[in-house]
């Protein structure tokens, strides 16, 4: 029964023309979908990774808590302090004894972004310094990434943009919509981005960044908005 | 993907693909849908394809690719069939044919589509395919002894098709 079941189908699939299809067409496709599950993915990373510290950064500066108080930076720009985590914890002291995975300082203050030492899955910490305390402080992950204003006078702001990039050699442009755009220091499949603008916060205007991570070979490889 | 790698995809899509679309055809019984599961089924593969040729479990993914890919196609709602839809799995034996019937090339498809699909794909990756038992659970993502269950089941229905048993008749006469 089964020999004579087999006869039976290999002669009904037997067909004059064999099946072979253009094998570059399918790389081409197989390509095409590399690429664009790959940005999914690495915009889904960072919407999770952020979504925690939306909720730390708008708690933290809701209830208005005091910088951590170690020596470390302590610059007279480095004078406010701030650390959230991406679980949405606000951090004190400890944040700053952490492992500096990367760092842009200037001379209106500093970002970086810390880990926990020693830990499989560690915990980031998302950190900033700045001269003075802002009033109102826009903040927390939208699209992935996450913008923190600092004031530096009447005239002038900071802005950080922090997000993910995955990858070697990666390149990161952030546009800040001042019509200047930037690029970010990227380590450690992470980013950072510090920008003056020639614009006051808190302003009657609203912040945003546009980020545009490109792989080693100058490809798109990741587009967020905040 | 590093271009030796590419290269042996390339050559496992040349030489492959048609033996991929045959198992697809038993499937869903029509040769068109056939290849547009196989050529999906292709580009699937393209993604892991560095991950699996390690694992050197080509052949056995790829058959698993093939097979829910057009299993998938035959669980699309009817609006998005395309023209031509209806005729699907609808292949009867043409009584004009004579030729044709004494080939009973449509035969065995008729009898196919009348059985459950998981049973069908059964009868196709262990009859068709020639692959053991372990080898077919795991292309159908269950256990063994559902395939050897299901397997039992569907053979019984075909026994019991009344155009197989014309078959064994003819199959008699000819000696």
């Amino acid at each position: 029964m089964t020999r004579e079941l087999k006869n039976l189908m290999d002669r009904a699939t037997d067909r004059p023309d064999l099946f072979i299809p253009d094998p570059a067409k399918l790389v081409s496709a197989g390509r095409r979908r590399v690429r664009n599950r790959r940005l999914a993915g690495s915009l889904a990373t960072l919407v999770m990774l952020f979504a925690g510290v939306t909720v730390a950064i708008d708690l933290q500066d809701t209830q208005g808590a005091e910088p951590a108080g170690t020596p470390t930076p302590s610059r007279p720009q480095d004078a406010y302090k701030l650390c959230t985590t991406s679980n949405g914890t606000a951090l004190a002291d400890e944040a700053w004894s952490w492992d500096e995975v990367l760092a842009s300082t200037d001379e209106y203050g500093s970002a970086s972004i810390r880990k926990t030492p020693g830990k499989e899955y560690p915990m980031y910490a998302f950190c900033i310094t700045q001269r003075v305390r802002a009033t109102s402080v826009p903040t927390g992950g939208r699209g992935g990434i996450l913008l923190r204003k600092s004031p530096i006078d009447r005239t002038r702001s900071v802005t950080t943009v922090f997000g993910r990039a995955y990858g070697e050699q990666m390149r990161v442009l952030v546009d800040t919509g001042d019509r200047k755009s930037g690029e970010g220091v990227a380590r450690s499949d992470f980013f950072v981005y510090r920008h003056v603008e020639l614009r006051p916060w808190p302003g009657g205007w609203k912040p945003t960044a546009t980020v545009r991570i490109y792989d080693a070979n100058g490809h798109l490889d990741a587009f967020g908005k905040w | 993907m590093r271009k030796e790698v590419e290269a042996d995809y390339v050559d496992f899509v040349t030489h492959q693909a048609n033996s991929l679309c045959r198992t697809a055809y038993l499937l869903c019984g029509d040769w068109k849908r056939a290849e547009d599961a196989t050529q999906e089924a292709l580009i699937r593969l393209y993604r892991v394809w560095g991950r699996i040729q390690r694992k050197g479990s080509v052949g056995s993914y790829a058959r698993k690719v093939v097979v829910s890919t057009t299993l998938d196609g035959l669980r699309r709602k009817s609006s998005r069939e395309v023209v031509g839809g209806d005729s699907f799995f609808a292949a009867e034996v043409d009584p004009g044919d004579p030729l044709g019937m004494l080939e009973n090339r449509l035969v065995i498809t008729q009898a196919l589509a009348e059985l459950p699909t998981r049973q069908r794909a059964c009868v196709v990756l262990r009859y068709f395919d020639e692959l053991s038992v372990d080898e077919t659970a795991a292309v159908l993502g269950c256990r063994p002894g559902t395939v050897k269950s299901q397997t039992m089941r569907a053979l019984d229905k075909l026994r019991n098709h009344p155009a197989l048993a014309e078959l064994h008749a003819l199959a008699g006469l000819g000696g």
